[in-house]
């Protein structure tokens, strides 16, 4: 019998119980080598495999059928195929061999960002990632390609979901450093700038010996979104203490253009915020963020008609352009009707005198909305106490760690010293 | 152009309210106290430096460039520039 038709009879029929999921996987992982030998040979194989009974099979044989070059023409085959194993496998199945299943899906990944689709890859990424987590709290090397994706094809709604879960389980850094960056990029897209910074701050501040690619742009990004969010850069501030002190040390000098203009920004002073911006058009368009350094010119704006809220309660739009050194009546109009719908501040307009009257907050904190809102983030922070609890204890008990801190801490204490009575203090 | 009172700029906001007489007033918010202005001083002044003495070894050998190039260079990071609200409307 042909090895190729038996490997396929016993994939058949040790598919139905985890007893013999359990023998096929060891037939299977012994039949690797000579699956990849004959990966022309394999697309008929497929063919008789069912996706969802057979997964662990079907992987194996998917992984040998794509492992070699694949041609634009070819990709137009593949990605079919692989995407409609990823859509119905069994999760239970795949996640026996969960390396090769990775391995599957960032070759459609590749494949689908060189025939320039990258949005055909992007359900299906998402549907491998939920499959291969253990929990929603399980960050998968999926996760960042998902995001990648979903960056090219503009999808940035579809690429939240996957960032509202609470990662605590990291296989490998790099995962991280990549998943959080993707992310920071995504809600930027979406304005979600806290969300951003939070994201991007772990990227700069993880524990890192040398330093990271990844945390570089993250920095640069980290600094342009907090300028655009909060207004500010506090450069004496610096990086927190428990930031790497590689990080706190080396990121500063990869990020020279971005430290200035935030300093600029802090003198207030629009003219020469825009000039420096000119001046360095290029260097920003070469990281690909002026976009974001337009949108920081564009928040100084934003900061120093906020700031006329704090003196004035009414102001003409004319007096608003002169302050703020903008070029007409209707342009200030402009900007505080988008800041009107931002919420950034609270105002109205009369058109018949060009008058804007700054209102209060009306926010009062007392609406049932409110009140579940505050309810929730309580619950929220409840259970990340707990969870912190909980791995401090873990961390606590963990071999390495005891071992590290017995090698730093003095050997003996003041109590192990039998002193005599009489030299006690 | 109404102003507000040029002497409680930085501190406070100004706030109509109507006094006993019905005349418009205006009066001063109280300054609101930075009620976690002191939780930054309790964290330790001591950098954490334990990646730099010691390398970390519950990561696989490899996980971490030991010489001065950038790690994770080949990240893919080409991107559009989508951030550009100019191109918006």
């Amino acid at each position: 019998m042909d090895p190729l038709e038996a490997l396929v009879a016993q994939i058949q029929g040790l598919s139905s119980t985890p007893g013999d999921i359990s023998r096929l996987h060891v037939i299977l992982k012994q039949a690797d080598d000579s699956l990849r030998s004959e990966s022309t040979r394999l697309s008929p194989v497929l063919a008789q495999l069912a996706p969802s009974e057979h997964s662990l099979g079907f992987l194996y044989v998917l992984d040998a059928f794509t492992s070699g070059q694949i041609s634009k023409q070819q990709a137009e085959t593949t990605v079919p195929i692989i995407t409609g194993f990823i859509n119905a496998c069994n999760a239970e199945q795949i996640r026996l061999a969960p390396e090769k299943f990775v391995l599957v899906c960032k070759r459609l990944k590749d494949q689908v960002m060189m025939l320039e689709a990258p949005i055909r890859g992007v359900g299906p990424l998402f549907n491998a990632a939920r499959k291969l987590q253990l929990s929603t709290e399980h960050l998968t090397p999926l996760h960042s390609d998902f995001l990648l994706l979903c960056l090219l094809a503009k999808c940035y709604k579809t690429g939240l979901s996957i960032l509202e879960d609470d990662i605590f389980e990291v296989d490998q850094p790099r995962d991280l450093f990549l998943y959080c960056y993707y992310g920071g990029m995504i809600c930027i897209g979406l304005k979600r700038f806290q969300k951003a910074l939070d994201l991007l701050h772990n990227v700069v501040t993880a524990p890192m010996s040398s330093l990271n690619a990844i945390a570089v742009e993250a920095y640069k990004k980290y600094i342009l979104v907090s300028l655009i969010h909060h207004g500010q850069w506090q450069i004496s501030t610096s990086l927190p203490k428990y930031a790497s002190s590689v990080a706190q040390r080396s990121l500063k000098n990869f990020c020279q253009p971005y430290i200035e203009l935030a300093n600029i920004y802090g003198t207030e002073k629009i003219a020469e915020l825009e000039a420096y911006v000119q001046t360095n058009t290029e260097k920003f368009e070469n990281d690909n963020n002026l976009g974001l350094v337009k949108q920081v010119v564009l928040s100084m704006y934003k900061r120093n008609i906020q700031r006329l809220t704090q003196t004035y309660l009414t102001l003409s739009l004319q007096d608003i352009a002169n302050t703020v050194q903008l070029n007409s009546p209707k342009e200030a109009e402009m900007h505080v009707l988008q800041m009107i719908q931002d919420g950034e501040i609270y105002a109205t307009i009369n058109q018949r005198d060009g008058m804007v009257r700054f209102l209060e907050d009306p926010e009062q904190y007392k609406t049932c909305e409110m009140i579940e809102h505050i309810d929730s983030s309580i619950q929220r922070i409840m259970a990340l106490s707990r969870k912190l609890t909980a791995m401090d204890e873990q961390i606590s008990c963990d071999q390495l760690y005891l071992s590290k801190v017995g090698r730093e801490r003095q050997r003996y204490d003041f109590d192990d010293f039998d002193v005599p009575t009489k030299f006690n203090i | 152009r109404a102003m507000r009172d040029s002497s409680l700029l930085n501190y406070k906001k100004l706030k109509r309210c109507t006094n006993r007489s019905g005349a418009r007033k205006r009066i001063m918010r109280p300054m609101q106290m930075d009620l976690f202005g002191e939780m930054d001083e309790q964290v330790s002044t001591i950098a954490m430096d334990v990646d730099d003495v010691d390398p970390l070894e519950i990561f696989p050998e490899g996980a971490f460039s030991v010489d001065n190039k950038l790690a994770d260079a080949d990240f893919f990071n080409n991107f559009q520039d989508d951030f550009d609200d100019a191109d918006i409307n």
